[in-house]
């Protein structure tokens, strides 16, 4: 394995009671990208500013390069380190050029006017250009936290610290900004610790992302990866759009599927997914605001049913799920698939897209728990066909 | 009892030496200071501006009464003429090093405890730090280096405006001889005084600024609460600290003259 560029190790601070750092570990690959996603007041900044030498850590130690940096002092020949502050930390004495360029000018030997000129062509770059002579209490948030990300890359740091350099910004300037950290990262060659929760957004340009809960990392991984990972808080974390939909419809989620089970299976003989299949032929993408109005008739239709059936549990966005009792199954199903059939009907007139409702029946007797019913799934996915035409 | 007079010395004495430290390093980081003369200038006109106004009042007004004063205890002995004179001795190692300083706090050093203060808060200077920017370099040593200039000058500036005031009083008001006061006040010019007037000065402007400067930068870590009601407190802390030390100062330094 190779040397990390960053090396965190056993890590931890505290602010009188106040437990933040709890021993935490970290490695970051030289020319990697690293997301660090974590829920608010968790302790992301106080870890930045450890790296950056503004508090000292309790114990632990910090490596960058190879080398213990005491403050950001790492010596004129030591890694070159910046630092894009959450509150962006712009002098408000200083116009923006002159905040911009105060780290060439003030750390290097470069002359004022090379220094205001390479400010201004990076100005360009971020779409800043006639902001330039305005003091940053005279130019809105979003372009401010521009101005800072400029003031962090005029120096061709090797190590930069990014705390939240999304936050406040529309979300084209968002996607601007990581192109151009992707960007960047590719000509300039640095090292990146990123604080994002912009789910997936952040992820896209990440190599590595982790996960920090109670005081260490939990999770560390590729971001492909973040999908198997199996702490019930950052499930939550990232599905956060999940948990909005299965408020929105008044579902209990998977959770609540998990510790109800066997509940489920004493009162019920029969449990049923219904999904959507998303049929369309042009390319394009969308919000899924469509098919989550095809969901919402979907859940109605079934809440509609006479039958006897169980509270509708939410799955994920394009999939529901309830115990159906009875003795005959046949003609139960029949019913939900006529069912969906009105719902599939309805929507088709509205939209150019298809959204395609059907359903599948599992014995609750052959289902020990919900986790062998996704493997059925997986399985029922790749023989059987839309059902419902 | 005992026990917090214990506490109260070990806190004041780690302080002292903390304060000395952050002079000593300010000093030190002098040396590496980019665009030095750029940013004195700019640091000395900043602060000297913004006191001529109050400089211009209160002097005015000092020596308006120091003349009045002086004229009706000096007629009492017959000796009008030593007018000119009994206020420049009044304000040149006297009233005019102790109230300029005492002014320039109030419009200069609660300034810059304020505006360090707000930088602080606003992690600029840990942004400095971060920049690989020497914060001591880049905040305060330009602004202790300006006090030495913008003291001397303005008690100078204090001295010719009271003798305005002065003249004002005894001449315009009290219609006494234009050419005596004058003569009068160039009779009590002495050396001495100018000197001691200026030594004084320079040490109001140094210590005052080290401790303004002082108060706005620790804002973090010496404020019971965070935030706006940090900034307040690090300001009426430089403020009441700064004036206690002229007064001080002015006690002992005018000890050892005499
Ligand atoms: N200088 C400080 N003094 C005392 N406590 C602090 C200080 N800085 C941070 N804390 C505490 O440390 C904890 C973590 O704060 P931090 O700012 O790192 O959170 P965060 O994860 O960055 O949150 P957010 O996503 O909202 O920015 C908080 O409980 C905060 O009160
Ligand atoms: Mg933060």
């Amino acid at each position: 394995m190779s040397i990390p560029f960053l090396s965190i190790q056993e890590v931890r601070k505290s602010f009188g009671s106040n437990v933040v750092l709890d021993g935490m570990d970290l490695r970051v690959e030289r020319g990697s990208i690293t997301t660090i996603m974590g829920k608010s007041g968790i302790g992301k900044s106080v870890l930045l500013k450890c790296i950056a030498g503004i508090h000292a850590p309790d114990s632990g130690q910090i490596l960058i390069d190879g080398r213990r940096c005491l403050g950001a002092q790492c010596g004129p020949d030591g890694p070159r380190l910046s630092y894009l502050f959450q509150g962006n930390a712009l002098f408000d004495s200083l116009t923006a050029v002159e905040n911009v360029a105060l780290p060439l000018i003030e750390t290097t030997r470069t002359r004022p006017r090379v220094a205001y000129r390479q400010a201004l062509k990076l100005f360009e770059q971020l779409d800043l250009g006639d902001i330039a002579t305005k003091y940053p209490s005279q130019i809105s948030g979003g372009m401010q936290k521009r101005v800072a990300l400029a003031r962090a890359l005029i120096t061709r740091p090797q190590l930069i610290l990014f705390d939240e350099p999304t936050a406040g910004l529309d979300p084209q300037r968002k996607n601007s900004v990581f192109t151009m950290v992707a960007d960047y990262r590719k000509r300039f060659d640095f090292t990146a610790l990123m604080v994002s929760h912009d789910i997936p957004e952040a992820l896209f340009v990440s190599d590595r992302v982790a996960w920090m809960d109670r005081g260490q990392i939990r999770f560390s991984g590729a971001p492909t990866d973040l999908e198997l990972a199996r702490d019930p808080n950052l499930l939550e974390f990232i599905h956060h759009r999940n948990e909005l939909l299965s408020d929105l419809a008044g579902q209990q989620g998977r959770t609540a599927l998990f510790a109800q089970w066997p509940e489920l299976r004493r009162s019920y003989d029969h449990f049923v997914v219904a999904s959507c299949e998303t049929e369309r032929r042009r390319p394009g993408s969308d919000l899924g605001l469509r098919r989550f109005a095809s969901y919402q008739a979907a859940v109605a239709a079934i809440t509609q049913l006479p039958q006897k059936h169980s509270q509708l549990y939410f799955l994920d966005e394009r999939h529901f799920g309830f115990g159906l009792g009875g003795s005959d199954v046949e003609a139960l199903t029949a019913e939900v698939d006529d069912a969906l059939k009105v719902v599939n009907a309805q929507t088709a007139q509205a939209y150019t897209t298809r959204y395609r409702w059907s359903s599948r029946t599992y014995r609750l007797a052959d289902v020990p728990n919900p986790a062998s019913l996704w493997i059925l799934e997986d399985q029922a996915a790749v023989t059987v066909p839309n059902s419902p035409a | 009892m005992l026990a917090s007079l214990g506490r109260f010395t070990i806190d004041s004495v780690t302080e002292l030496g903390r304060f000395s430290l952050f002079i000593g390093r300010a000093l030190w980081s002098l040396g590496r200071i980019r665009a030095f003369y750029r940013k004195m200038v700019r640091t000395t006109f900043e602060m000297g501006v913004r006191c001529v106004p109050i400089i211009l009042t209160v002097g005015c007004f000092t020596g308006l009464i120091v003349g009045l004063e002086g004229y009706r205890t000096l007629a009492r002995f017959g000796s009008e003429t030593a007018l000119g004179s009994s206020v420049a001795k009044a304000l040149i190692n006297g009233l005019a090093p102790v109230l300029a300083a005492l002014m320039i706090v109030g419009q200069a050093g609660s300034a810059l405890a304020a505006e360090l203060g707000i930088q602080r808060n606003s992690e600029q200077i840990d942004a400095a730090q971060t920049m690989g920017i020497n914060p001591l370099g880049y905040f305060i040593s330009p602004r202790l280096l300006a006090a030495l200039i913008v003291f001397p000058l303005h008690t100078v500036f204090f001295n010719l405006i009271g003798l305005f005031g002065g003249f004002v009083s005894g001449v315009v008001i009290l219609s006494q001889e234009p050419g005596v006061y004058w003569q009068s006040v160039g009779a009590g010019l002495e050396a001495d005084d100018l000197w001691g007037g200026l030594v004084k000065s320079v040490a109001f402007g140094f210590t005052v600024t080290a401790i303004c400067a002082y108060e706005g930068f620790n804002t973090h870590r010496r404020s019971s609460e965070p935030g706006v009601r940090g900034v307040t407190e690090s300001t009426t802390r430089a403020v009441v600290y700064s004036s206690i030390a002229v007064l001080t100062l002015d006690y002992l330094i005018t000890a050892v003259q005499h």
